[in-house]
């Protein structure tokens, strides 16, 4: 009780004795704080703004990679993307990827979140295992799971010595989507499972002592005070994953190259093979300047669906 | 509080720092008067990096004043390392493997003032505009089957098929037999099987294919749809590999070099492989037919290392230099022929009987049937991404999509590409 009256008049006083200040004064603090601001400003500008303007000027021109010279050529780039079978399946892959994985990543990351987050050696050592996938290169993954699932890799080979037919896990559009999708879920719930596990450890324990005398059950603790108090963590995971495996590209180059019949290609694998070996970098840069709007669009959108959730805890 | 001796001495450091950076990255001259000179090539099983610093070797001693720098792109290859290198201002001085397009035409250096360009093979059919941009060693046959004639010969086949029928009729013999008949594999090499029953016909019936499918002036299905069909239903028949899409390129060699497979579609490259394999099958080659009542088939083939010089280069002089003897030196050309199986008139080297047995096929082709394969060269080339799309439509047959999808899903890619 005490703190919570000397400190406002505290912050009162500091207030009042800052308005009493001259302005030559006023005016240095300001201009302290722009001079303290400006390096990381001018790193924001030189590595995220400027190349944002470069893009999306560069997406208006037929720029081929090669030459100096290019020509402007309005939206045809934008255009063209959009009537494009491939960057349409391409797109609509990246789609089921980051929908799918994120509630893949999610559900299992909380659920193992909540099944290992308290002490001892056992969790510990869990938790290290769960983890260390997302710490390998996607690449390594990568080729690591092509070896495991290719016609003739360990797993198949597995399959084989057991009478069982091989499983097109690479080799079949329908299995190789799947195969992509539990690769890089597999590569990366350990990092929603930290995330979460961070957040349910700052939950007040007072919570789970008065759900436990009010009788309730582990499972009604989790629902009822759990996953409402880590409101904020669940929106970051979901952000973070969403926006993640939008630009998904290296654990597919490595796995499967985009193939079999190209059904595995995703939009930033369909930007690199358009900009570089196609030399169509005005359409690359096109389909960039669409995705990081989708992005954009779409990490704004979770953010707000979320507020509610998380004005719950802070409320 | 930073001192201002301290200033000084990070800024003196920064500067020197940022003046060693500029040597490393500025130029290729160097302190002793040696120039250098990169050389950006592809490297292969049979072209290693290893194999590529001792071809040079002898220009190198020739002219100690010249460093030759071999640049490997690793597994995203030449064609996809230049463009790379040109935005990041790294471009090398002289490509191999990249023959000139119009796109990249305007990057190149001019070469026709030079004998030893416009007189190399088929320097005439990749001129643009009337300008020699590239000068290339040999020449490399594409549209070929090799067959392994222990399968033929259990399979009561006694001689080549001269016509597509008669292919399809052989793979029906050796399936009976219990061979796999066709040998092919994922990665890049999904289509090459379709190109080569397509192309001898297809090229043979529409002499500017290329040119046309280009302009609009054709379709994909109305020419090629035939034999999309018919590869189609070898695959429906089991007369290709069932494991095709989970097979690579190296693998898909062995696999034929063992025995697996009676046919490999193949390059004339594959000679050297089958040279270099401890005890290959007894493997023959023949020249890829066309459909009955074709008269003349077209025989794919490409110019073989084709070397361009880059305008970006400070140092073309070298650089024409390091062409010159790479295309003219009698023995870095059959070095170069030999490695990958390539040929060229007036050059024999000492080949095994699968060689030989090309060498006849080369010389009983007349020039006029040769046409590109892939994406074309020249001015004979097709919208950008046309291999990648048809190599992806030629896996999507073998994963059991039928030919008349493939085939609208081919039409539907060129009314999107050609402008």
């Amino acid at each position: 009780m005490l703190t919570d009256n000397v400190a406002p008049t505290a912050l009162r006083e500091r207030a009042r004795d800052a308005g009493s200040r001259r302005p030559s004064a006023r005016w240095g603090d300001r201009l302290a704080g722009v001079v303290m601001a400006a390096p990381a400003v001018i790193v924001f500008i030189a590595m995220f703004i400027v190349p944002m303007i470069l893009a999306f000027v560069l997406s208006l021109t037929d720029w081929n990679g090669y030459s100096l010279r290019f020509d402007f050529i309005g939206f045809d780039n934008y255009r063209f993307a959009f009537r494009n079978p491939r960057t349409i399946d391409a797109a609509v892959f990246t789609a089921v990827i980051a929908v799918t994985g994120t509630i893949l990543c999610n559900a299992v990351g909380l659920a193992l979140a909540a099944l290992i987050s308290g002490p001892g050696r056992a969790n510990t050592v869990l938790r290290t295992i769960f983890f260390y996938p997302y710490i390998i290169s996607a690449l390594i993954i990568g080729f690591l799971w092509s070896a495991l699932l290719s016609p003739h890799g360990a797993v198949n080979g597995l399959l084989g010595t057991v009478g069982m037919a091989p499983v097109p896990f690479l080799t079949d559009p329908s299995f190789a989507k799947a195969t992509v999708i539990l690769t890089i879920v597999w590569a990366h719930f350990g990092f929603n499972m930290i995330l979460y596990i961070a957040g349910i450890k700052s939950v007040p324990t007072e919570f789970y002592e008065a759900a436990t005398v009010d009788g309730a059950s582990r499972w009604q603790q989790f629902r009822s005070v759990t996953v409402p108090m880590i409101a904020p963590v669940v929106t970051v995971n979901l952000v973070l994953t969403l926006v993640g495996l939008l630009k998904v590209y290296d654990v597919v180059l490595a796995l499967t190259d985009g193939g079999p019949a190209a059904s595995t290609q995703t939009i930033v694998y369909q930007i690199l093979k358009d900009s570089f070996a196609q030399s169509r970098l005005g359409l690359g840069a096109a389909q960039s300047v669409v995705l990081l709007v989708i992005t954009a669009a779409i990490g704004l959108a979770v953010t707000f669906a979320r507020r509610g959730a998380e004005r719950k805890v802070t409320d | 509080m930073i001192k201002r001796r301290t200033l000084i001495a990070v800024g003196a450091l920064a500067a020197v720092g940022l003046g060693l950076s500029g040597c490393a990255t500025g130029g290729s001259g160097q302190s002793d008067g040696k120039q250098t000179v990169s050389l950006l090539v592809n490297v292969t099983p049979n072209l290693t990096e290893d194999w590529w610093n001792t071809l040079v070797e002898p220009f190198e001693k020739a002219h100690p004043d010249i460093d030759v720098k071999i640049q490997n792109p690793g597994a995203e290859g030449v064609a996809a390392a230049v463009p790379r290198l040109l935005a990041a201002g790294e471009a090398p001085d002289v490509v191999e493997s990249l023959p000139p397009s119009t796109e990249l035409a305007p990057e190149l250096v001019d070469l026709s003032k030079y004998d030893w360009a416009t007189k190399a093979p088929l320097a005439e059919q990749y001129t643009i505009d009337g300008k020699y941009y590239m000068a290339g060693i040999g020449l490399q046959v594409q549209s070929l089957w090799f067959y392994n004639k222990d399968a033929f010969a259990a399979a009561g086949i006694t001689e080549t098929p001269t016509t597509v029928e008669e292919l399809s009729d052989d793979l029906a013999a050796l399936k009976k037999a219990g061979w796999t008949g066709i040998q092919t594999g994922g990665d890049w090499m999904s289509s090459y099987a379709l190109q080569t029953v397509a192309l001898p016909t297809v090229v043979a019936e529409n002499h500017d294919w290329y040119q046309k499918m280009s302009d609009g002036k054709l379709t994909f299905s109305k020419t090629y749809g035939d034999s999309v069909r018919e590869y189609a239903d070898w695959i429906a028949k089991g007369y290709v590999n069932d494991d095709a899409l989970g097979i690579k390129y190296p693998d898909a060699e062995q696999n034929f070099l063992a025995g697996k497979a009676a046919l490999y579609p193949m390059g004339s490259w594959f000679v050297a492989s089958e040279a270099a394999a401890k005890a290959p099958a007894n493997i023959g080659v023949f020249r890829a037919p066309a459909f009955s009542g074709t008269k003349q088939p077209a025989m794919g083939a490409n110019i073989a290392s084709p070397y361009v010089i880059m305008k970006e280069s400070k140092h073309q002089d070298a650089a024409a230099k390091l062409v010159k003897y790479l295309v003219t030196d009698k023995t870095a050309i059959l070095d170069q022929l030999k490695v990958d199986g390539n040929y060229r008139a007036g050059y024999d080297y000492e080949m095994g009987d699968l060689g030989t047995e090309l060498l006849k096929i080369v010389n009983d082709t007349p020039d006029a049937a040769y046409t590109p394969t892939g994406q074309g060269y020249g001015e004979r080339t097709l919208p950008t991404g046309y291999s990648t799309e048809i190599n992806a439509q030629t896996q999507a047959l073998l994963g059991g999509t039928s030919a008349a999808d493939v085939n609208k899903a081919m039409d539907d890619w060129f009314t999107a590409n050609v402008h």
